[in-house]
């Protein structure tokens, strides 16, 4: 059994190398494939692309202030070949025209005040581009756009800054008269409490004039009393004389002694008749006082209506000036917050920075430990290759052999047909294992790729060559010729490719699309294989007990197709027999 | 003779046609056994049949007294068979090839080795050796067909229409190589549609007519049974054959058939009469029509003629 399947194997490797441009394509195309590939990635891969650049304003050119030098500078800092249109129409043309690859306008913006915060405001950037060259457009926009966000954010650092000086100068104009306010609402203070203490003494006043009134009504009232004696004093006197005088005649001895009391009563009217004067005086200054008191009184009431009347609009002001000062305190707690924020935290709030998993990215061809592009496209690269050479070798060498004229003869063979998918599994095993050994070998040692862990590696390339080969067997017997067969494998491939990362994110595919490529043998092979080269995780960490998924996987998926191809062969024998 | 293969009542039917109509027969160990049929007779399925590819819907086929079809594993290593596409391959060397097949038949190296001279001796490719077998000529590849068939030193040969596509030389040359491994001790059993060409080489044939056995027996028996003809060629100038056919008919010669073949007149007349009054009596009845002779053959009845009498018509 085993020498006939080293017959088998022998027979196609003889084949093999008796064809020299077979033995040679297996040989030469991983090594070129691989130099391609790292030569490829080692560019940046924009330079020499062309720009075409139409600006509306000439003067924007011209302009040392504007954003067009700037550009055009950058742009041929990066290899771009720039050429400047005269009309938007030409610029455009040329895109379709494949003269150029994009074409920018450097077009006016309608605000025309923003000029006088700063020239380069006035101008703003659009791109033309062919969308149908996606990935081509993406990049150039890509690195035009961070040329664009390149001067953008200058420009925005440099209004910003300006911004927060500004904004600093406010608030030490605020600081600084945030106490003088303070003085103001404190004597605004004084003179409310002084208004109200004149109030309180005016009301004081008024009970003093009251009671003075009181007084002087109680003085003039005495003298009107006084006065109203005097006079029944007078005229008691008046009636006493008579009296005296008739007792006189009647008794003129009395009249000496009448005389005298006469006398005396005379020296009474006089005195009461000075009293009287004075008392008149003192009932006529009674009367000016109690007038006087009540111009006071008056003057009095005019004054404290005067200061109530004033008191709430001095609260009102006081108020207003506390809502001032309250409001300044805000600003200032506000602009407190802005102060001493740098111009850069504004236009770059959260930094963001794309670092990798595993090492820094270096350019291709450095010998460095770090890791290269080529490192990380490496497993996909290496996946892909063996996708398509395993599945176009297998699935070519299952329809040469049933489509030559020599198969019937191993059919009438007394030997176990499943012998041939072994065979043809393992010389397709050998030829593609050979490829990607030299495929990762020349990354290795001509491009510096870092390779470890080489026995999970190999596992895992064992695997993957084996569904491939074993999908390229399914398809040679599937098919009736070699044409549809060499589509089937290619067709298959293709939908591997592109159920992969490789052209479209799986996460942006569809729900439906984003299941079925989970269960792609190229997506879980790449999977794999880039957890173990890029970040070297273990297929079994004993240390953590856990076992790498993805390998199972691919053991399962082989087994199954193992089994499949073995029934198809059977059933396409019999029936070619 | 050893009764090598036995064929009992063999019916085969695909979709619904029969292609294989209860044939029976056998074949005795060292002769070289000939089917013969048209293009569709059932000759390919037959073969595969007999080799235990195709099993029948009845009847069974005996090798030694073993079923093949019980036995194939085992009945296959005693054969070799060589099918009209040469079934080696071209970017394989003429030794590579052998020991490739050689290994397929479970042979030792010492073996293989032994065996690949002696069948390279045997189809004269010795020289050959080390040569690609896609850059040897036809005839050669034909040759080395039959050589792969033969290095496992098979008891039965079999070849598909071993002559196919081959021009006169090369077929003769395959004649004789056949002949060779007969006399080796190997059992060939050959199939063609052809009866000219395996007439000569073949101790018995069976004819397929629409998957049913028009007629089976050697040669001679069946040219005894079947053949009551004989074939007058005529070659004259200038050469109206149609005219000379009428005038024949009309003198009152009994022209079974005729038919104009490579530029000759080939008339079948009954066997009973002499021949020579037949060659006599032609030479006389070409003057009055002045056509001049220019050759006259008198044949017995070939098996080539009986086959498309037999299995054709």
């Amino acid at each position: 059994m085993i020498k006939k399947l080293f017959a088998i194997i022998e027979k196609d490797v003889r084949q093999l190398v008796h064809s020299k441009s077979s033995a040679l394509i297996i040989l030469i195309s991983p090594i070129v494939l691989m130099i391609l590939a790292g030569l490829a990635l080692s560019s940046s891969g924009l330079s020499g692309v062309k720009i075409g650049v139409y600006a509306e304003n000439t003067l924007a050119k011209a302009d040392a202030g504007t954003i067009l030098p700037v550009l055009d500078a950058k742009m041929a800092e990066k290899g771009f070949s720039v050429q400047y249109f005269s009309a938007l129409d030409a610029c455009r043309q040329a895109v379709k025209d494949e003269t150029t690859h994009i074409c920018v306008e450097v077009a006016e913006k309608e605000d025309k005040n923003l000029a006088n915060i700063d020239s380069r405001l006035m101008y703003k950037v659009n791109f033309y581009v062919d969308y149908s060259k996606v990935r081509l457009v993406w990049a150039i926009v890509n690195a035009i756009r961070t040329i664009v966000a390149e001067e953008n954010t200058k420009i925005s650092t440099e209004i910003t800054t300006k911004l927060s000086g500004k904004i600093d100068f406010a608030v030490n104009e605020i600081t600084k008269n945030q106490g003088k306010l303070d003085e103001i609402i404190r004597k605004g203070e004084g003179i409310r409490n002084t208004f109200s203490t004149g109030i309180r003494t005016l009301n004081e006043i008024e009970s003093y004039i009251t009671e003075a009134m009181t007084i002087s009504g109680s003085v003039i009232e005495t003298s009107d009393s006084i006065t109203t004696n005097l006079d029944s004093l007078l005229s008691y006197s008046s009636d006493a004389k008579r009296r005296l005088s008739d007792l006189s005649r009647l008794n003129p001895a009395l009249a000496s002694s009448i005389s005298a009391i006469q006398g005396n009563l005379d020296s009474i009217d006089s005195f009461a008749n000075n009293i009287a004067i004075v008392n008149n005086g003192l009932e006529e200054k009674a009367r000016r006082l109690d007038s006087r008191l009540d111009e006071i009184s008056m003057n009095q009431n005019n004054v404290a209506s005067a200061l109530r009347n004033a008191e709430p609009l001095l609260d009102d002001l006081l108020d207003s000036l506390r809502e001032v000062k309250s409001g300044i305190d805000k600003l200032e707690r506000e602009f407190a917050w802005a102060h001493n924020i740098k111009a850069t935290d504004i236009m770059n709030p959260i930094p963001v920075e794309v670092l990798p998993l595993s090492g820094e990215v270096t350019e291709i061809g450095s010998v460095s430990s770090a890791l290269t592009y080529l490192d990380y496209l490496l497993p996909a690269l290496v996946i892909l290759v063996i996708m398509f050479v395993a599945t176009l070798i297998s699935s070519t060498m299952v329809i040469k052999e049933r489509k030559s004229v020599a198969y019937f003869r191993n059919l009438i063979a007394p030997t176990n047909s499943a012998l041939y998918v072994v065979g043809v599994y393992l010389i397709g095993l050998i030829l593609v294992g050979m490829q990607a050994t030299l495929l990762v070998m020349v990354a290795s040692f001509f491009f510096g790729v870092v390779i470890s862990s080489y026995l999970s590696i190999a596992l895992v390339l064992l695997l993957t060559i084996s569904i491939f080969v074993l999908l390229g067997v399914i398809i040679g017997y599937l098919f009736n010729s070699e044409e549809t067969t060499m589509m089937g494998a290619i067709s298959l491939a293709l939908v591997c490719l592109l159920f992969s990362a490789l052209i479209i994110p799986l996460e942006t595919m569809p729900g439906i699309m984003r299941a079925v490529a989970q269960f792609s043998p190229f997506v879980i092979a790449e999977t794999a294989l880039r957890k173990i080269m890029i970040f070297g995780i273990p297929i079994i960490n004993r240390g953590a007990g856990t076992i790498m998924m993805e390998p199972v996987k691919l053991a399962v998926i082989a087994a199954v197709l193992f089994a499949g191809a073995l029934v198809l062969q059977h059933f396409k024998n019999k029936k070619e027999i | 003779m050893e009764t090598l293969i036995e064929i009992k009542n063999v019916t085969k039917t695909f979709e619904n046609k029969k292609v294989l109509n209860d044939i029976s027969f056998t074949i005795n160990k060292g002769e070289i056994f000939g089917i013969i049929g048209q293009s569709g007779a059932g000759k390919t399925v037959f073969l595969k049949a007999l080799i235990g590819f195709y099993k029948p819907d009845s009847g069974d086929i005996l090798f030694e007294g073993k079923s093949v079809f019980k036995h194939q594993k085992d009945i296959l290593k005693t054969i070799g068979f060589a099918s009209q596409r040469h079934s080696i391959y071209p970017d394989l060397s003429l030794k590579e090839n052998l020991k490739y097949f050689g290994r397929l038949y479970g042979m030792k190296s010492k073996d293989i080795k032994e065996s690949t001279k002696k069948v390279l001796e045997l189809v004269e490719l010795t020289d050959y050796t080390h040569k690609l077998a896609g850059k040897l000529s036809g005839g050669m590849q034909r040759r080395l067909d039959i050589a792969c068939a033969l290095v496992h030193s098979p008891k039965i040969l079999i070849l598909d229409e071993p002559e196919a596509g081959l021009d006169p030389v090369l077929r003769k040359h395959i004649a004789e190589l056949i002949q060779k491994i007969r006399n080796e001790g190997t059992t060939i059993i050959l199939s063609s549609h052809f009866m000219n060409e395996i007439e000569p080489l073949c101790d018995r044939v069976a004819m397929l007519k629409q998957g049913t056995l028009a007629a089976y027996g050697s040669p001679i028996e069946l040219l005894a049974k079947y053949a009551d003809n004989y074939e007058i060629v005529i070659r004259s100038y200038p050469g109206n054959y149609a005219n000379i056919v009428a005038w024949l008919k009309k003198s009152g010669l009994a022209i079974i058939d005729s038919r104009v073949e490579s530029n000759r007149l080939l008339i079948y007349v009954p066997q009973k009469a002499s021949p020579d009054a037949y060659v006599e009596y032609v030479v006389k009845s070409l003057k009055p029509i002045k056509e001049t002779l220019m050759g006259i053959q008198l044949n017995q009845l070939s098996l080539d003629i009986l086959f498309e009498r037999i299995a054709v018509k």
